[in-house]
C-alpha cells in the first residue's frame, strides 16, 4: 500500500526554526504569566474548601468542559461552540503530535495515523473550526441581545484567520510539493486546486510568507489566550472542578454564637470566595443566564450576566491594589510588627458597583441561571451573600420586608398571625401533637402556609387524610413549630433565621425527632440543607415523595380514572434544588392523569416568583413573574395546574386570576386524595 | 352601698364644633344616667349654641347648660382649653368629667386629668348608669375594661361617638342657663396655624355610613372611585394608614387605632385587608360590607357581607346599584 | 442636650389573649415587643441625635421582661438605657408611672422628654401629659412632626380634626403619634453592638413616693365578643354578586334605605 509509507516532511520549506522556537518560549511565558496572574488575582477572596470527592469533581469537569455536555444542552449556540471547541481540540492534538515527532523523535506522522488522523482528521477539524468560528461571528453580528464587544469579534476573526491561513499554507504546500497523499487532505487539496497553474517558485515563496503569517497569528492567539476571554477554556474546567457538589441552595454558615463576629455577608469584592471570583473571570457573557432568568425576562433591571461582569470589572479594578496592600502588610508584619501594617484600603461596596441595590432584591434565587450556565457559575448564592450584608450589617432592604421580618421575629410566621393560632386548623383535623403522641414515627411539618393560609389549609387537610388513611404514624409540633427560616435567610436576615432555626431545632431535639415530612419545598430545603449547619440533622422528605412511596407500596390506591390533562409546575426548591422531579409526576400518573409539560419544566422550570423571599417583596418593575408563569402554564391547554409548593400555589392562583382564567391550581396531595376518595366511595358505599 | 353624694357630672363639648354634634347629646344622656344613680346634677358646657341646640341638650338630660364666652379664640389651643376646663371643673367640684373621644378630647382630657389629679379613662364605649360603671376598650379592641364608679372616684373620661344612645329624657326644657366668661390663661404652647384636614361633609365618627379606602385602591384613579361611592351613598370617607401615607386623604380621615374609631350603621370597606390596627377603629360598625380581591384577607372575618373582587370592577357596579336606591 | 425617651414593652397586638383564675391577663408565653408609639418617639429622638449630636437616654419600667424594650431602643441608636425594675407591677397605675418617669427624667437631666401618646396595649394615653405636669413642663400631645429651632420645639400635632402647628420652649414633653417617624429596623450588627452596652438598673421604690394621692380605679377586664363573620357572597357574575349584596343590605341588614 502506498499509504504505508505515507508521511509529511516537517518544516517543509521553512528555515529559521530557532525563531519560531524562541517565539514559542515567549508566547508560552506570556500564556502562563497571564493565567497565573488571573488565578492569583482571585486569591484576594476568601479561600473555600472544595477539594473533597476528587473523582466526582474530575468527572464533572470532564463531562461539562471536555465533553461539552452542558454547552450542547442549548442546540444552536451549543453546536457552534462544539464545532469550534472540538475542531480546535483535534488541531491541537495534531500540532502536539507533530511537536512530539520533531523534538522527541517519535514517528506519529506516518502511515495510517498520519493519513486518517492527522491529515484527514485535521482537515475535517479545521473545517469544523473555521465554520464554527464563522458562524459565531455571524451570530454575534446578528443577535443584538448578546451585548457583543469589539474584542469578541477581534478574537473570533483572529481565530478564523488562523484557520484560513492554515488551509492556505496546506494548499500551497500541496500544490508546490505535489503531495502524493493530497486526497487525504480534501480541503487543502481544494485550496491547492485554486493555486494550480502558478509557478512553483511563487508557490514556495507564498507558502513561506503565509507560514509565518499563520505562525504569528497563532502565537498572537496563544500569547494573549489567557488575558482575553479565551482563558475560560482553562478557568471553566477549574471552576467546574470546584463546583457545588452538595445542594445548590446551601449558604455559608454564619456562627452567630460567636461574640467576636465582625462582618457577615459580602460587602466589598474581597468578601467573595476565591471560587466566586474565579466564577466572574470564567464568565464569557454567553447570556444563557439572562435568557432563563425570571426577573430579566419579565423586564426587570436585574441582569445576572451583567452582575457577573460587574464583579469581574470590580476585581480587575480593585484586586491588584488589595493584593499589593496585603503583600505590603505581610512585609510590614514581619519587619515592623503589626503596628506598621495599618494601611487600610477604601473599597467600593459591591452594591452600587457590581449590582444595583434594587436589582439585588429582584432575584428569586430560583437557580435557573446556574442550571443553564455551561460552567455552572453560582449566581443566586452570591446575591444572597450580598443581601446578608445589606440586611445584617446595614439594615438596608426594601420597606415591605420589614413587616415580614418583624412578624417572623414576634410570631414565627411571615403573616404575623398570633403564634398560638398555628395549631387551630390542625386541631380541627384531629391531628395529634408530639406532646400528645411522643413516639410518632414521622413529624409532619405543615409549615406556615399549611397552618395559617386558608387555601393551603386544604392541602394540609388532604395530606392529613392521606397519612391517616394509610396508617402513617405521625404527629405535629403544633404551636411549638415556627417558620423554618428559609425566607428570612434568603432575604439576608441571618439573625431572624438563626432565632427561628435554633428554636425549631431545640423543639425537634426535645422530642428526639428523626424523620420529618414537609409540605413546603422551602421548609424541606431549610430543614435538610440549612439546619445541619446548626447541628440539626434529620431525614427530611417532601409530601409528594411520601405519597409516591405509599402508592408504590400499594398502601395508597388512587383510582386510575382521572382523565384530565394536568400541567405540572415544578417548584424551584423542590425540582431544581432538591431533585424531586419524578415522584410527583409518577403519583399523578398513578391517578390516571396525563401530564402535559410547559416548555420550561423539570430542572429548567420557571419560578413562580415567590422564591428567595419574593413572596414577601413587591415587584415594581416589568410584568409580574407569576403572571408570566401562569401564561406559560395556560398555553399548555391543560385542564388543571398542579404543583407541590404552597407558595407556587398562591402565586400561580393569583397569576391565573390576573389573566381572567378559570383554570384551577391544586396541590399533588389534593389530586391524589380526591382520586383515592372517589374510588373508595365507589367500592364501599356507606 | 351607702349614700353617694356627688355634686355634678360635667360634660364638656368639643370646642371646635360649630354645630352641636350628636356625641354631645350622647354624653349628656350618659351623664344623666350616671347622675341619676349617683344623686348628682348634670352640667353641660358648650362653647356656642343656638336656642334649639340648648333645648336639645336640655331634653337629653342636662340640668344646667353653661355657655362659655371666651375673650380669646382658644378653640385650637389644647393647653388653654385644658387649663380652662380644669379651672371650671375645680370650681364646680365636679367628680366626673365627660369629654368626647375625638382628637379634641385626646389632646385635652389627659391634661385636664393631670391638672386635677384625677383618673383618666379614655375610649369609653358604654355607660352603665344603673350599675354605676363605665366601660372602655383596650388591647386593640380585644378587651373591655369595666370601671366601677364609687364615691371616691374622680375621673375624666372620653366617650366615643355613638357609644351611648342619645335619648330624649324629658320633653320640657327646664335646664338652667348660665353664661360664663372665661378669660385667657397664658400658655406655653404657641399655636401658629391650624390646617383643617377633614375632607367630605360628614364627620367620620358621627356618620351613619362610612366608606373606607385601603391599600387596594392602588392609585388616584382607584381612590377617586371609592370617593365617588361615598358621595353616592352620602357617607363619610375614611382610609387606612397606607392610603393616608399616599396623600389621598388627610390624617383626620384615618380609621384605626391611631386614627378615628367609627361606629356607623354601615361600613363599606374597599380594598382594606383588615389589620388589627384598622379594625380597632372599625369593629364597632353595625354592619360591614367588605370588597377585597384576596379571599384570605382578614377583613372577611369581620365583615357581615363579603365581595371577593377587584374594587375597580365591583365599586362601579355598586355605585350603579346604589345610585338608584331612591327609586 | 439630652433627650429622655420612655419606652414600653407591650404584648404583641396579634396575641391571643386569655385570663387566669384571678381575672388577670395571662402574660406568660406571650410575645412582648416594644410598643409602636414608643418606637416612633425613639426613632425621632435617634434622628435628632444623628442630626444634632444629642444624647438619647431610653427609659423603661417593668419586670425583667421589659429589658428587651430598652435593648431594642439601644440597637435603634439610643446612647444610654435605664430600666426601672418594677417586679410587682406597681406602675400599671398611670399616675404612679408618671411620678417615677418624671423622677428619672430629672435624674438624667433631660432637656426634652419623649414618649408615645398612648400604648398599643392598654391605650390609657395619659402618662406623658402627667409627667409634663409633675415636671411643670409644657407638652404637646399627638405630635406627627417635630423639629428643633434653637430652644424652640416646633411641632405639628393632631388637634380638632386638623393639624395644628404648635411651638413650645425647651425643656418640654413630646407625645409621639404615628407618623412622627418611620422606625428603623435594627440590623444584626446594631444588635450585636448593643449586647456589649450595660443597662442601668434602678428600683421603682427609689422613686415612687406614695400612691395614696392617686385615685385608684376598680377595673374588671373581660374579652370583647368577636364580631361574627358573615358570608362571602357568591354568584355567577360580579354583577350578580353586587346585586345580591345590595339586596342583603336592604332586606337583611336594613341599612341604607332608612329603614
Amino acid at each position: 500500500m502506498q499509504s504505508g509509507e505515507a508521511f509529511r516532511e516537517i518544516f517543509w520549506n521553512i528555515d529559521h526554526h530557532w525563531l519560531m522556537q524562541a517565539l514559542l518560549v515567549l508566547v508560552l511565558f506570556l500564556f502562563v504569566f497571564f493565567l497565573v496572574r488571573i488565578i492569583r488575582l482571585t486569591r484576594i477572596g476568601i479561600p473555600v474548601a472544595r477539594s473533597d470527592r476528587p473523582g466526582k469533581r474530575l468527572w464533572g469537569s470532564f463531562r461539562d468542559a471536555i465533553l461539552q455536555v452542558k454547552v450542547l444542552s442549548e442546540k444552536k449556540s451549543g453546536i457552534i461552540h462544539a464545532m469550534m471547541y472540538f475542531g480546535f481540540l483535534v488541531l491541537l492534538v495534531c500540532t502536539i503530535t507533530i511537536a512530539f515527532d520533531t523534538y522527541l523523535g517519535t514517528h506519529f506522522i506516518n502511515g495510517h495515523f498520519y493519513l486518517y488522523v492527522i491529515s484527514l482528521g485535521g482537515d475535517i477539524a479545521g473545517l469544523l473550526f473555521c465554520a464554527g468560528v464563522a458562524a459565531a461571528i455571524v451570530r454575534r453580528a446578528v443577535n443584538k441581545n448578546l451585548e457583543t464587544k469589539v474584542s469578541d469579534i477581534i478574537i473570533l476573526v483572529i481565530l478564523l484567520l488562523v484557520g484560513i491561513t492554515g488551509f492556505t499554507i496546506e494548499g500551497l504546500r500541496i500544490a508546490a510539493a505535489d503531495d502524493p497523499w493530497r486526497m487525504w487532505s480534501p480541503i487543502g487539496n481544494l485550496v491547492a486546486y485554486a493555486f494550480s497553474g502558478i509557478d512553483e517558485m511563487q508557490l514556495v515563496l507564498w507558502h513561506r510568507v503565509f507560514w509565518w503569517i499563520h505562525l504569528v497569528l497563532a502565537f498572537a492567539a496563544i500569547g494573549t489566550w489567557t488575558c482575553t476571554k479565551l482563558v475560560h477554556t482553562f478557568l471553566i474546567p477549574l471552576i467546574l472542578y470546584r463546583r457545588q457538589l452538595d445542594n445548590a441552595a446551601i449558604l455559608p454558615f454564619v456562627d452567630l454564637e460567636d461574640m467576636d463576629i465582625q462582618e457577615i455577608g459580602v460587602h466589598t469584592i474581597r468578601d467573595f470566595t476565591t471560587k466566586d471570583l474565579l466564577d466572574s473571570e470564567a464568565c464569557i457573557r454567553c447570556s444563557r443566564c439572562n435568557e432563563v432568568c425570571p426577573a430579566f425576562t419579565t423586564g426587570k433591571t436585574l441582569v445576572p450576566m451583567g452582575f457577573m461582569q460587574g464583579v469581574r470589572a470590580q476585581l480587575r479594578l480593585e484586586g491588584p491594589e488589595i493584593k499589593a496592600t496585603r503583600r505590603h502588610k505581610h512585609k510590614n508584619d514581619v519587619t515592623e510588627g503589626v503596628q506598621g501594617a495599618r494601611k487600610e484600603l477604601t473599597l467600593m461596596p459591591v452594591v452600587g458597583a457590581s449590582i444595583k441595590k434594587a436589582d439585588l432584591w429582584q432575584c428569586v434565587t430560583c437557580g435557573a441561571c446556574t442550571e443553564a450556565c455551561p460552567a455552572s457559575i453560582e449566581i443566586a448564592p452570591k446575591v444572597v451573600k450580598i443581601r446578608t450584608h445589606q440586611v445584617s450589617m446595614e439594615g438596608a432592604f426594601p420597606n415591605e420586608a420589614q413587616s415580614t421580618f418583624r412578624a417572623l421575629e414576634t410570631n414565627g410566621n411571615p403573616w404575623g398571625t398570633g403564634w398560638q393560632k398555628r395549631m387551630d386548623r390542625l386541631a380541627d383535623l384531629e391531628v395529634l401533637t408530639f406532646a400528645e403522641h411522643p413516639n410518632a414515627e414521622w413529624l409532619y411539618w405543615p409549615g406556615c402556609s399549611g397552618a395559617f393560609d386558608d387555601r393551603n389549609n386544604k392541602v394540609t387537610a388532604a395530606v392529613t387524610q392521606i397519612l391517616k388513611a394509610t396508617g402513617v404514624d405521625f404527629a405535629v409540633l403544633g404551636n411549638e413549630e415556627r417558620c423554618c427560616g428559609d425566607a428570612a435567610r434568603r432575604m439576608g436576615n441571618e439573625y431572624v433565621y438563626y432565632q427561628l432555626a435554633s428554636r425549631n431545632i431545640a423543639a425537634l431535639e426535645s422530642y428526639g425527632i428523626k424523620k420529618i415530612l414537609t409540605q413546603c419545598p422551602h421548609c424541606l430545603t431549610a430543614l435538610s440543607v440549612d439546619y445541619p449547619q446548626l447541628g440539626g440533622s434529620y431525614e427530611v422528605i417532601h409530601h409528594t415523595q411520601l405519597i409516591q412511596r405509599l402508592i408504590g407500596e400499594g398502601r395508597l390506591k388512587p383510582s386510575r380514572d382521572l382523565s384530565a390533562s394536568l400541567a405540572y409546575h415544578d417548584s424551584c426548591y423542590l425540582g431544581r434544588y432538591n431533585h424531586v422531579l419524578k415522584e410527583p409526576r409518577l403519583a399523578l400518573a398513578a391517578a390516571g392523569a396525563s401530564i402535559v409539560e410547559p416548555n420550561r419544566h423539570g430542572k429548567a422550570g420557571f419560578c413562580c416568583g415567590a422564591g428567595g423571599g419574593g413572596m414577601w417583596l413587591e415587584e415594581s418593575q416589568g410584568t409580574r413573574i407569576n403572571v408570566e408563569r401562569a401564561k406559560q402554564l395556560l398555553s399548555t391547554n391543560a385542564s388543571q395546574i398542579v404543583t407541590g409548593c404552597p407558595f407556587c400555589l398562591t402565586m400561580l392562583s393569583d397569576g391565573i386570576k390576573a389573566l381572567d382564567s378559570e383554570v384551577s391550581v391544586c396541590d399533588v396531595a389534593e389530586i391524589i386524595w380526591n382520586s383515592t376518595l372517589y374510588q373508595s366511595d365507589r367500592i364501599e358505599p356507606k | 352601698m351607702g349614700c353617694l353624694s356627688m355634686s355634678r357630672v360635667v360634660v364638656f363639648c368639643d370646642s371646635s364644633e360649630t354645630a352641636l354634634r350628636n356625641v354631645s347629646l350622647e354624653m349628656t344622656t350618659g351623664a344623666r344616667c350616671l347622675a341619676n344613680e349617683l344623686g348628682a346634677g348634670v352640667r353641660v358646657y358648650i362653647w356656642n349654641g343656638t336656642e334649639e341646640e340648648v333645648a336639645k341638650l336640655s331634653t337629653h338630660g342636662a340640668d344646667e347648660i353653661a355657655l362659655l364666652d371666651a375673650d380669646h379664640d382658644m378653640a385650637s389651643n389644647p393647653e388653654a382649653i385644658a387649663k380652662t376646663i380644669a379651672k371650671l371643673a375645680a370650681y364646680d367640684e365636679a367628680d366626673i368629667l365627660l369629654l368626647p373621644h375625638t382628637s379634641f378630647g385626646f389632646a385635652v382630657a389627659p391634661h385636664v386629668a393631670a391638672l386635677l389629679d384625677a383618673a383618666y379613662v379614655p375610649n369609653v364605649v358604654a355607660i352603665d348608669g344603673e350599675q354605676r360603671a363605665i366601660e372602655r376598650e383596650s388591647y386593640s379592641g380585644k378587651i373591655i375594661e369595666r370601671v366601677s364608679i364609687t364615691a371616691e372616684t374622680r375621673l375624666v373620661a372620653t366617650v366615643r361617638p355613638k357609644a351611648v344612645d342619645a335619648v330624649v329624657i324629658t320633653e320640657s326644657c327646664q335646664a338652667k342657663m348660665l353664661n360664663i366668661e372665661v378669660s385667657w390663661t397664658d400658655t406655653h404652647q404657641v399655636v401658629r396655624n391650624v390646617a383643617e384636614q377633614l375632607i367630605g361633609q360628614v364627620c367620620l365618627t358621627e356618620a351613619d355610613y362610612v366608606v373606607g379606602a385601603g391599600r387596594g385602591v392602588r392609585d388616584a384613579e382607584g381612590f377617586a372611585l371609592v370617593a365617588r361611592l361615598s358621595d353616592v351613598v352620602g357617607a363619610a370617607l375614611g382610609a387606612t394608614r397606607a392610603v393616608i401615607d399616599e396623600g389621598f386623604l388627610g390624617l383626620s380621615n384615618q380609621i384605626g387605632q391611631t386614627g378615628k374609631a367609627i361606629a356607623p350603621e354601615l361600613y363599606i370597606a374597599c380594598g382594606i385587608s383588615g389589620s388589627i390596627q384598622h379594625m380597632a377603629g372599625a369593629s364597632a360598625s353595625k354592619c360591614i360590607l367588605a370588597i377585597n380581591n384576596d379571599p384570605e384577607a382578614p377583613i372577611f372575618k369581620y365583615a357581615d357581607y363579603g365581595i371577593v373582587a377587584d374594587l375597580r370592577k365591583a365599586v362601579p357596579l355598586l355605585i350603579e346599584h346604589l345610585a338608584h336606591k331612591t327609586d | 442636650m439630652r433627650i429622655a425617651v420612655f419606652v414600653k414593652q407591650v404584648m404583641d397586638p396579634e396575641a391571643v389573649l386569655a385570663f387566669d383564675e384571678s381575672g388577670a391577663l395571662v402574660q406568660n408565653e406571650q410575645n412582648l415587643i416594644i410598643d409602636a408609639y414608643s418606637e416612633y418617639a425613639v426613632e425621632r429622638a435617634v434622628q435628632l441625635k444623628e442630626e444634632l449630636g444629642f444624647e438619647v437616654i431610653a427609659v423603661t419600667i417593668g419586670d425583667e421582661n421589659s429589658i428587651p424594650a430598652v435593648r431594642h431602643a439601644l440597637s435603634m441608636g439610643c446612647s444610654e438605657a435605664y430600666q426601672v425594675s418594677d417586679p410587682d407591677q406597681l406602675c400599671t397605675i398611670p399616675e404612679l408611672k408618671a411620678q417615677v418617669l418624671a423622677a428619672v427624667a430629672k435624674e438624667v437631666s433631660a432637656d426634652l422628654v419623649m414618649g408615645g401618646c398612648m400604648s398599643a396595649d392598654t391605650g390609657r394615653a395619659q402618662v406623658m401629659p402627667r409627667v409634663a405636669e409633675i415636671l411643670g413642663l409644657p407638652h404637646v400631645n399627638k405630635v406627627v412632626e417635630m423639629r428643633l429651632e434653637g430652644n424652640l420645639v416646633c411641632t405639628k400635632s393632631e388637634v380638632n380634626d386638623g393639624i395644628a402647628e404648635i411651638d413650645v420652649q425647651l425643656p418640654a414633653v413630646i407625645c409621639a403619634q404615628e407618623g412622627l417617624a418611620e422606625p428603623r429596623y435594627p440590623s444584626m450588627w446594631d444588635i450585636m453592638q448593643t449586647r456589649k452596652k450595660t443597662i442601668q438598673t434602678r428600683s421603682v421604690n427609689e422613686y415612687a413616693t406614695s400612691c395614696a394621692s392617686t385615685s385608684h380605679l376598680a377595673v374588671v377586664l373581660r374579652l370583647k365578643e368577636a364580631r361574627k363573620s358573615g358570608s362571602i357572597i357568591e354568584g355567577e357574575t360580579l354583577s350578580e354578586v353586587v346585586q345580591k349584596a345590595v339586596s342583603a343590605l336592604r332586606d337583611e341588614a336594613k341599612v341604607l334605605w332608612g329603614a
